[in-house]
This record gives structure tokens, sequence and C-alpha cells, in this order.
């Protein structure tokens, strides 16, 4: 221990150590005398050093000096070198890094392993679901002895602004202990408690550190001031700590109100709502106990919750399916997170697909390091004979190819942060700011200097091996042959993992074409959405309409507008709302539902198939009519006589028996456009018994939506002045959707073009290599009256193999791929099987044309080169 | 008589004693110190010396200082501490026990 504490500070002190060292030697010398011959005062010197025991440490030094002056001498193939493995190492810690931040940290609370997540499933249901109403909460919060605490908590958004065009912030109402069961200290001021959450609680608030510091300067006067949220004020209490962003990875929530609060914010409360499906419940297991015991603990108290809180109006089916509802526990150590379930995949393509590109630059430079030695033979010939080991002299190749990918690494690294903070923008939208957690911890910084190190051998072994072994034998002789062989391997190398990736590739961008011109049953292109927030006063059920009516009427009337709609949910926005419908003779147990005003469909160019749209005499008095998709028209109706008929459901909002007046096209609803549409039943919005708390406005207009958007905030300070909204797109909404897609098209695409890239470069060096090598045997053959298309086919020839060779094993690879990742590939991939042979042979092709044009030009040029130049050098 | 070399091993020994005999010591004089007592048998090379030195220093057995010497040069003078005292006595014992054994095997009959 002291021991290496000497050791470090004699390190610290080298150079003094060694002039006192040599004062010493000196002062002995000279007290000697000349009677006696002094040993190599040097070589003393040196082994009186070594006991030191940095003998290991000079020499790197050294070699790192040797090894920057000899990149430094060839800036160029450097800078190639350089760049090449900066993309690969940036795209390889980028992609790593944000998997990381989604699918592997672990929620920045104490002991986050012990958390749990509580699902729950309907016999009616294909799936467990996250989502519990209040009253079932309750029944949970006070009832459960499977955890030491149980919370509730549900994400939402805050819009700042009380009017106009909105400022939203994501948000969470939470449980009184949600900050005590999750290990979560205040920063500043005091985080809400079961206390705070009574129903008709205070307005209170806790915030983030990072809205703390952009929003109040990081005042300390933050702590009891007014935070206005959706149009009430809020007291802030307290804020959190600043590396806790929520349990919703992938967003940060800024501020905190307790559940009772939510009564504040939503003029229709759903505290008191049994069917309102909008909390996650999460609990801390005891130390010690299992999952599994404390799920069978739930599960026994839970049909007596559920028993309490099953909706008092429901009956039959529903009734029995609600309380047949079973609980099961997940872990919540990771966090929720939506993307992990949308990118992990995609994220894992896309990492192995990075891991290839590495390996061909990997390949490239080492051919090019081949190259290298072999013209360095002498240099290495003579420090053999001179004494130097092997080893030493393979540590010094290897210290080169180190230093190369060092700095590749230091490059890569900012590429990097550059790199996952263009993803976090790639993923936010208008309506929600994805922000992960990316700081280069612990996991990532190991990640890459594990990889800087492999790919430091991968480029540097081989050559050094080949050039210390060669030159024993060679150094004294005329270089002419060596490392062709290997050479030709590695180009072969990369042409084979260059077919997997472009096949990958092409497969992926076809994917892409294919999901893009998905029929959607309506058309998202020139429709601006207006989204209208919850009001913050409460207006009579008279308000609501009359107001809603002025609005749909003022954007009916602006210039350039050819359709408007209002609808309580936007297709393809993620929203939904969903419940059983039933015929006199069949039942749909998750039919997709929706309330839109007459024209909708029309605006939306969702064809009308029979009957005939809502209209204006649909009133509130009118008798209520319904539309179905042919979906649920031919379940419900399987004779095909579906106008005239009645369906009925147990909603709330529409509680009576509606007469289908018509049937629509089939149109995407929910956010899978690769699923089938499912089946959809419309009501007339003016019909509901109760209204929505939002509403959203479908515009469709040839206006640039620019222009659109500022009539509709203009029309809306005229009839609306007090209503608070926000602006969109559907095609971004519908390009949201296909992010994941987009995502491995584009990377895998430009992925796929840096490893040819990198290839033809490779090709081209190891060509003009081979051509430079034998540059005298070709002037041979032209002295002797070969002609120059000859040589030219010779030179070919060698090349002819690389490629044809490259591509099998290409080939062979990707039907290997095709065939393990059968599964995952099948997921990801929309319209075409994993070995699609036109993608693949167009791939091939590729990927030989351009092969052939990097090794044309050097061929060409060697076999028109002058032989009396070649024959002359010798 | 030329001087012999000292056994192997026993080099650290021997610097630790001539410097647990009294005043610091710089190298020349601990190689003299050496020589002179054993009555120019032993004689040190500083091929050994100065390695032996710096890996004591290393282990904590000595420190340095540096002085003048009586010609007026800059010199290192190395005193025993502490853990060279604790070293010594072990050294000591185990040379007392290998030599005593050696000499057992000797005047065997």
């Amino acid at each position: 221990m002291t021991e290496w504490l000497r050791r470090l500070r004699a390190l610290a002190a080298w150079r003094r150590r060694r002039r006192e060292l040599d004062e010493e030697l000196a002062l002995h010398r000279e007290l000697l005398g000349d009677s006696r011959k002094f040993g190599n005062e040097l070589q003393l010197r040196e082994r009186s050093m070594d006991m030191w025991g940095w003998r290991w440490l000079e020499s790197f030094g050294q070699d790192l000096r040797h090894g920057l002056r000899l990149l430094a001498r060839t800036p160029v193939a450097t800078g190639l070198a350089l760049l090449s493995l900066t993309l690969g190492i940036g795209a390889n810690t980028a992609l790593f890094g944000v998997m990381d931040a989604i699918m592997l940290r672990k929620l920045p609370v104490a002991h986050p392993e012990e958390l749990a997540l509580v699902m729950m499933q309907s016999p009616a249901a294909r799936r467990a679901s996250p989502t519990f109403p209040n009253p079932l909460w309750e029944q949970v919060r006070d009832q459960q002895r499977a955890f030491t605490a149980a919370f509730a908590w549900s994400p939402t958004q805050f819009d700042l602004h009380t009017s106009g065009p909105e400022q939203r912030i994501n948000g969470v109402f939470a449980s009184g202990e949600y900050f005590s069961a999750l290990g979560v200290h205040a920063e500043r001021g005091r985080l809400f408690q079961p206390s705070d959450d009574q129903p008709g609680c205070p307005a209170v608030a806790d915030i983030s550190d990072g809205f703390w510091r952009s929003q109040f300067a990081a005042s300390p006067a933050v702590l009891g001031a007014n935070l206005t949220l959706s149009g009430h004020s809020f007291t802030i209490v307290g804020v959190t700590p600043p590396e806790f962003f929520g349990l919703d990875v992938g967003t940060r929530s800024e501020a905190a109100i307790p559940l009772c609060a939510e009564a504040i914010i939503n003029p229709r409360s759903m505290l008191k709502v049994r069917d309102a499906w909008w909390l996650r419940v999460g609990g801390r297991l005891k130390p010690g106990e299992t999952p599994s015991a404390a799920q069978a603990q739930l599960a026994a108290q839970f049909p007596a919750w559920l028993a309490a809180s099953v909706p008092t109006d429901w009956a039959g089916k529903d009734r029995q399916n609600f309380l047949g509802r079973r609980v099961s526990l997940q872990s919540l150590e990771l966090g929720v997170s939506r993307m992990a379930g949308a990118y992990g995949l995609p994220l894992e393509v896309l990492l192995g697909v990075a891991g290839l590109v590495l390996l061909v630059a990997c390949a490239n430079l080492a051919g090019l390091m081949l190259a290298r030695t072999v013209s360095r033979q002498g240099e290495i010939a003579t420090r053999l004979a001179l004494g130097a080991s092997r080893a030493r002299l393979i540590r010094q190749l290897l210290t080169e190819s180190l230093l190369l990918s060092a700095g590749g690494a230091a490059l890569g690294v900012g590429l990097a942060m550059w790199a996952s903070r263009a993803l976090e923008r790639f993923w936010s939208t208008t309506a929600s700011t994805v922000q992960l957690n990316l700081s280069l911890d612990r996991t990532v910084l190991g990640f890459t200097v594990g990889l800087t190190v492999a790919t430091a051998i991968l480029v540097g072994v081989v050559p050094a091996l080949r050039a210390t072994r060669l030159s024993l034998a060679a150094g004294a002789r005329t270089v002419t042959g060596g490392g062709g062989g290997a050479a030709r391997r590695f180009a072969a190398a990369q042409v084979a993992i260059s077919l997997l990736l472009l096949a990958g590739a092409g497969l992926f961008l076809r994917s892409f074409l294919n999901l893009t011109s998905v029929d959607l049953g309506l058309d998202p292109g020139h429709i601006q959405l207006l989204n209208l927030a919850p009001p913050a006063s409460r207006p009579t059920s008279a308000q609501v309409r009359a107001q809603r009516a002025a609005i749909l009427a003022a954007l009916r009337g602006l210039p350039g507008v050819e359709a408007a709609a209002e609808s309580f949910i936007v297709p393809l926005s993620g929203l939904q709302w969903d419940n059983t419908v039933h015929s006199s003779t069949a039942t749909i147990p998750d039919a997709y539902l929706n309330a839109v005003s007459p024209g909708f469909f029309a605006a939306m160019r969702t064809p009308l198939l029979q009957g005939r749209d809502f209209t204006d005499r649909d009133g509130p008095d009118a008798p209520p009519v319904a539309i179905l998709n042919v979906t649920a028209a031919r379940i419900l109706f399987p004779a095909g006589n579906a106008l005239g008929q009645t369906v009925q459901q147990p909603s709330d909002f529409m509680k009576v028996p509606t007469v289908v007046v018509g049937i629509v096209a089939d149109a995407k609803y929910d956010r899978s456009l690769r699923a089938a549409a499912p089946p959809e039943a419309y009501y007339d919005i003016a019909q509901l018994s109760n209204e929505f708390p939002t509403a959203a406005f479908e515009i469709r207009s040839a206006l640039p939506s620019g222009a659109i958007a500022q009539e509709a905030r203009a029309a809306m300070a005229r009839v609306a002045p007090d209503g608070s909204f926000s602006l969109g797109q559907l095609s971004d909404t519908v390009a949201t959707d296909t992010k994941p897609e987009r995502l491995l098209a584009v990377l895998s695409a430009l992925f796929g073009g840096l490893a040819l890239l990198l290839t033809a470069i490779g090709l081209y060096g190891v060509m003009a290599y081979s051509a430079a090598r034998r540059r005298r045997e070709y002037g041979v053959r032209v002295a002797l009256g070969a002609l120059p298309a000859g040589v030219l086919r010779i030179a070919l020839g060698e090349f002819a193999a690389v490629l044809g060779w490259g591509a099998a094993l290409g080939l062979a690879a990707t039907w290997l791929a095709g065939r393990v990742l059968r599964q995952e590939l099948g997921s990801l991939l929309f319209g075409l099987a994993p070995n699609d042979f036109a993608t693949i042979a167009a791939a091939a092709l590729l990927l030989i044309s351009l092969g052939l044009a990097a090794v044309w030009l050097p061929a060409r040029r060697a076999a028109r080169a002058d032989p009396m130049l070649a024959l002359r050098e010798e | 008589m030329r001087p012999d070399e000292i056994p192997p091993g026993s080099l650290v020994l021997l610097i630790l004693r001539v410097l647990e005999l009294g005043a610091p010591l710089h190298g020349f004089e601990i190689a003299g110190a050496i020589q002179q007592l054993s009555e120019d048998v032993l004689r040190v090379e500083e091929g050994s010396l100065y390695p032996a030195l710096q890996r004591m220093l290393l282990k904590g057995w000595i420190a340095g200082e540096w002085g003048a010497t009586a010609g007026n040069r800059r010199a290192r003078y190395y005193h025993l501490t502490a853990a060279g005292k604790k070293q010594l006595a072990r050294e000591r014992g185990h040379f007392d026990r290998v030599m005593g054994a050696v000499a057992r095997v000797l005047e065997a009959r």
C-alpha cells in the first residue's frame, strides 16, 4: 500500500529522481578515481530506476511518441483512418448510450429493485393493462398488505398559459405516498405526502430541479411562489432532486401535484369515476419478499376491491368482466418506458449494424496497416537485428493502432453526444418532448473503452504479427512479397460484411416505403389539427356546446378551408376510447369509439359506403344515431343489413341504443399502421349525454400549414379568447407513428452506405498496393510482349476472387442472419420477407459493380505503366 | 588479495547492517564500509549497490537525505528507518539460521 504510494511519488518526480541518481553515480565514480573502471553508467542508471517498476510506462511513452510521429507523417491516411473510426465508434457509442438510457438504466431512486408495477387483466382483454380507476386505487391504498407502501401516479401535461396557444410541460398527478414510497427526498422545501392528498386538498405542487432552474432561475424564493398549471393556481412547496425525472423513461416530469388536485384541474374530475382508467399503481416490496409472494397477497385481496369499486350501473357481461380482472406484478426497477417497447428491437438491430460497420472499418484499417508495416520492413528488420524483442515490436505496432482507435474514440464520443441529442430531437414532437438521461455513466464509458481496445486489437494484431514474422527472413532481401494474402482476406471480409449491411438497409428501406404507402382509410395530408384543452372555469354544458359550435363555424368560414369538423379523438393520435358494442345477436368486446361532427368523414376523406353522414338535424333531441365502419358492421350484422338496426354500448356518454345510419370504409384509428383497422363505431358529437373535457378540430386546407395555423389562431382569439389550445398536423402524427421504421431505414441506409464507401476505399487501397508490388512483374510481362489488356486481366483476376469470395460469404451471412433472426426481422419488416430475393440481389449487384470500379482504376494504371521505368527501378 | 563477490542475497543485509552501525552514509561510503569491515574480503560492485539502494528506498527500509561530503560535494546520505530495523532483524535471523545449517552440514562426519 505505502509501497505503491512511494512508487507513485517516484513517478511524479521521475526526472528529478533520475537526476539525483546520476549525481550519486557521478560522485561514486569520482571517488573511485581512475584506478578502476566504472561500469556502463547508462545501463546502471536504467537498472536502478527499473526497481521502481515503471519500465513499461516509459517504453509505452516511447512507443506513443514514435507512433504519433509515424501517423503525422501520413496525414491523409491518418485522417481517413481517424474519420472512419470516429464514425464507427461514435455510432456505436451513441446507439448504446440511447439504449442504455431507454432500456438499461435503473430508476434514480432508493432500491429501485424493490419497486413493482401492478397490472391487471380483464378476462375479455388480450393483454394486461397498467391503468386503474381512482376508486379501485383507493381500495388498494387503504387495504393492501403486500407492499411496505403503494403509490399511484398518472403522467399528464400541464399548460403554462391561461389562454391562447399552449405551452405544455410534462407533469404528473401523484398520490400522497409517491415520493416517500420511492424514497425521493426534497432538494428544497418539502415533497407532498399522504396528508396533502385528501379530498378538497389545497393546490400545492412540487417542481423538478430543471424547471426550478429554467423558470425560477434557481431562486430560493421559489418556495411559496405561485405556478399556474392549466389555468389554475398552485403553490410550490418543494423541489425534487436533479436526477429524479419521474417514473416514465423518456420524459421529465416538471411538476407533480397530488391526485386530489386533479379535481382542481379537470372540471369533470375522474376521482370518483369508477370506469376512468388513468392511474398507474406501484408498490415497494417488503425487504426480502419475492414479487410472487406479494402478487399472491394482492390476488387474495383483489376480488373484494373490485367488488367495492365496480361501476354501479354496469351489468351482465361487463360487470362479470370487471369482477373477473386478475392482478399481476411487473418489475418497476427500470421505470415505465413506452420507448423500450417501440424502439428496443430496432435499437438492438441498429447497434448490431453499427458494430458491423465498425468491423468493416477495422478490416479496412488492418489492410492499410498491413501495407504500411510491409513497407516498414526495413526498419523492423533493423530493430530485430539490433536485439529488440519481437514482443516489444508487436507492442509498439499495437500502440500505433491503439493511438488511432483512442483518437477515434475521443472524437467518437463527441460525435455520439451530438448524435444522441439528435435522436432525442427526432423522437420529440410538438406535443411531447423526449428527454433521456444521456450522461456518460460507467456502463457507457466501459462500453466505449472496451470497444476502443477491441478495435485496436482487431486493427493491429494481424499486421503486427505478420510484419515481425516476415522481417527476420525477408528484411535483408529486396521486398517483393508478403502481406498480399492477408490484405486480400481483409478486403474479402469487408465485401462480405458490406453485402450483409446493404441487404439489411435495402430491406428496411423497402419496408418503410411499404409502410408509408399503406392505405389508411383517410388522407392525413393537409389536415391542420386544433386541440382544445379543458376549460379552466366550469362552464355549463350549454356554454361548452355553444363555444365549440362557434369555433367550428369560425374555422369553416376561414378563407382557403375546404372542410372542417370536430371530433373527440383524432385518428392515429394515440388516444383511444373503447368499449363493448352489442347488436341484438353479436358483441364486439373492445370496439373503438369516436364522437364526430357532421362532415368529419368528408374532411378526413374516409369514403362513406352506405347510408348517410350525420347531419345538423341529428341534434341532441333527435333519435340517437351511429355510423359503423365495415369491420364493425360485418361482425355485428353478418347478414349485411346493418342500416336501420340498433346497436348498444354501456358508455357513460352514449347510454341509449343508437340506430345505424351509415357505413364508412375501414380507417386506421390506433397507432399501429401495420394492423388492420379495428372495428369502429362513431356517434354524433351533438348527441352525447356528456361533453368530453377536450375537443379536437380537423381543418382541411390546401394552404401552407403556417398560414392556416395563423388563421386558426386569429379565429380562436375572436371566438374563444379564453380557450387554451394547441395546433398540429395530422401528417406529423402519421410520421410519428412510422418513426421506428424511419429510424431503421435511414440509419441502416446511412451505415450501409458508409460500409460500401469504406469497402471501396479498402479495395482500391489493396489493389493499388498489389499493383505497386507487382510492378516489376508487369513490366517484365509487357517487355516480353504482353498486351496491356492481358496485364489488366491478370491484375483484375486476383480481385475477381476477392470480390467473388466476399460476395459469396456475404450472401451466406445474409441468408444465415435472415434465418436466425427470422422472428425479429419479421416483426420489423412490413410487406416483405427477410430473404427478399430482389433486395438482396440488388445489394450484391451494387456492391460488386462498385467494387469492380474501385479496383479497375489502379489496375489500369498498373497495366499502362511504362515497363522501362518499372525495370530500371531495381 | 582480490576481493570476493558478495554471496547472493546478502547485499541488502550488509547495507542494513553498516547503516545500523552509526552515522548516515552515502553510496560510496557504504561500499567502503562493507569492504573495510570485511577486511577487504567483500567488494560491493556499484552495479549491484545502486539498484539495491533504489529497491530499499522503494521498500521503505532506508531513507536518503542530501548533505555535503568532506570534500564539500553534494551526496545522498542513507539511514535506517524503523521498517529497516525490523527488516534487518528479520534478515539477520534468516542468515543465522541458514549459516548455522550450512556449518552443521559442513562439520558433519
